[in-house]
């Protein structure tokens, strides 16, 4: 599965998506959509899929149809080609520059992911154990399978978590440790953080912002499920610790934002102001999540997940003796037929699922190089000496469509 | 920022970390630092050393051979707690929350906004 289509299965998930958050997002525990992003980014990263034998159509099987149609196709070999997923075009100049400026703009935000990370990492590194009893307590009664640390450093602004195998939650110098239930409340939230992995997700989302940032989708996808973590997280430490302590809860929260600085850029402020808005109004909220809400949830996970799967045509595909196709069949020996294996009615499908009749080019057919289709469909060769009509072209090898001197073309 | 300004030199906890050893225990050699925060704090060496490198550069400590020895420039009482403010510091380090899970994210909002927030809680708990 090419890039392309890999990006026009995920981005019509993405669709689903946000148009069930649009709709439902208000009767729908958050947690789902974490979830459903979850597995758009897996199936935006993983050329993985399932093939099932039920014949029904699914999103992936459109999508193929979508990624394979629009281009000419020819024999070459650049970065285009991963793009489409091994079928290369060749001609096209638009295809290869945007192949390049994809693949440079991935290579900057890999770039940039990695040595933020590492640095982070390093500054994290250089914290110190709390020191506090109500710290020790907290860490008492909670436990992990893996081994859980707790230390603080002057060089963050806010809590944060990281480390998978090892995880440590730290807390920011400028926290006031004093405050017990506040300390609590902060330790949870990280802790929640901790159980579901959402470190190893952060890092998914970044992955597939680097790999798909030329789709606009997926920067909304981006940042709707970083705020989706956050909000669920939220959701799941009211459960914890009851819904009747929702103020304090929201009221740590602002506190540990009003102790920052203040800021120096509107614009960056404002996008913050909506999202810890939008946190603060989903605590203070009493939802009651019904059945029927539950019932779309799974329905929705179902079909998420469908787009790993690709389900085979109702009709069998027959391979006549010399190369013909009929009933739109696919090639089976792991060839690709151009629109979905058509081939007319007289010509061959050659092995790299070109269909050919000797010489003469097929209506819908691009050729390499770019050798315009004459009238009769016969093609000129690359001399251009206006042979038109009369001597037919000959086929060689690559499947290029030459002239044959002989025949006076 | 390297060397000393009248008004003392900016550190960070974790260099103030460093100095504590030495203004305890006098000149010690990275190692026996490394050693003993090891202990402390369960810093790997690695750590250690890239801080006392740092210390270093910001003329806090002065190293001799043989065997790295550290010797402690400044006092205890010049010393400020330090800020980031470099342009790489910004741009790599200034963002945790776009690749570690984050409580409230590390942009700053104006005290506008946070009494904006505030409200928001006051109005929904009147409300009930």
């Amino acid at each position: 599965m090419g890039l392309v289509q890999m990006s026009l299965t995920g981005s019509m998930l993405i669709i689903v998506i946000l148009l069930a958050r649009w709709l439902a997002g208000g009767r729908l525990p958050t947690k789902v959509f974490l979830l459903l992003w979850e597995i758009a980014a897996l199936r935006l990263l993983t050329p993985f899929v399932v093939r099932v034998s039920v014949s029904i159509p699914t999103v992936s099987a459109f999508s193929q149809r979508l990624a394979a149609n629009p281009l000419p196709y020819g024999e070459t070999t650049n970065p285009a080609g991963a793009l489409l997923g091994g079928q290369s075009p060749v001609v096209n100049p638009f295809v290869q520059v945007a192949a390049v400026l994809w693949a440079v703009g991935t290579a900057l935000l890999l770039g940039w992911a990695f040595i933020a990370y590492v640095r982070n990492r390093r500054r994290f590194s250089q914290s110190v154990p709390v020191d506090s009893a109500v710290v020790e307590e907290w860490k008492k009664a909670h436990t992990l399978l893996r081994p859980l640390q707790i230390r603080v450093s002057d060089q963050i602004a806010s809590p944060l978590t990281y480390g998978v195998l090892r995880p440590v939650i730290l807390l920011p110098k400028s926290m006031n440790c004093s405050d017990a239930q506040s300390v609590k409340f902060v330790l949870t939230h990280e802790w929640i953080h901790v159980r579901r992995f959402d470190a190893v997700a952060k890092l998914m989302f970044m992955a597939v912002l680097a790999f798909h940032w030329l789709n606009p989708l997926v920067w909304v996808m981006y940042i709707l499920a970083n705020r989706d973590m956050e909000l669920s997280c939220d959701a799941e430490v009211l459960r914890y610790i009851g819904g009747d302590k929702r103020a304090a809860y929201a009221t740590t929260l602002i506190d540990l934002l009003a102790q920052q600085r203040k800021s120096d850029s509107y614009l960056y402020a404002n996008f913050t102001q909506n999202a810890m808005q939008q946190r603060i109004e989903a605590i203070m909220k009493n939802r009651k999540i019904s059945v029927a809400a539950v019932i779309v949830a799974v329905v929705l996970t179902v079909f998420a997940m469908s787009t790993f799967a690709e389900g085979t045509n109702a009709q069998p595909k027959t391979l006549s003796s010399n190369g013909v196709y009929q009933n739109n069949g696919a090639y089976t020996d792991g060839g690709n037929c151009w629109n979905e294996g058509i081939c007319p009615q007289d010509s061959v499908c050659q092995n790299e699922g070109y269909c050919q009749q000797e010489g003469v080019c097929w209506d819908n057919g691009a050729y390499p190089n770019n050798n315009p289709c004459g009238e009769n469909g016969t093609c000129y060769g690359e001399s251009h000496h206006g042979h038109r009509g009369h001597g037919s072209c000959a086929v060689y090898n690559s499947s290029m469509c030459g002239h044959r001197r002989s025949a006076g073309c | 920022m390297k060397g000393c300004s009248i008004m003392g030199i900016k550190l960070f906890d974790s260099e103030l970390k460093v100095m504590d050893v030495l203004w305890k225990k006098g000149d010690l050699t990275a190692k026996e630092i490394a050693e003993i925060l090891k202990q402390e704090i369960g810093w790997n060496r690695n750590t250690t050393y890239t801080v006392i490198k740092k210390c270093m550069a910001k003329g806090a400590i002065t190293r001799s051979e043989p065997n790295f020895m550290c010797h402690a420039e400044i006092a205890k009482a010049i010393v400020q707690t330090a800020e980031t403010d470099e342009l790489i510091d910004k741009l790599f380090d200034g963002s945790p929350d776009l690749l570690f899970a984050s409580l409230v994210g590390s942009q700053k909002i104006s005290s506008e906004q946070i009494e904006h927030l505030r409200r928001i809680v006051d109005d929904a708990e009147r409300a009930e």
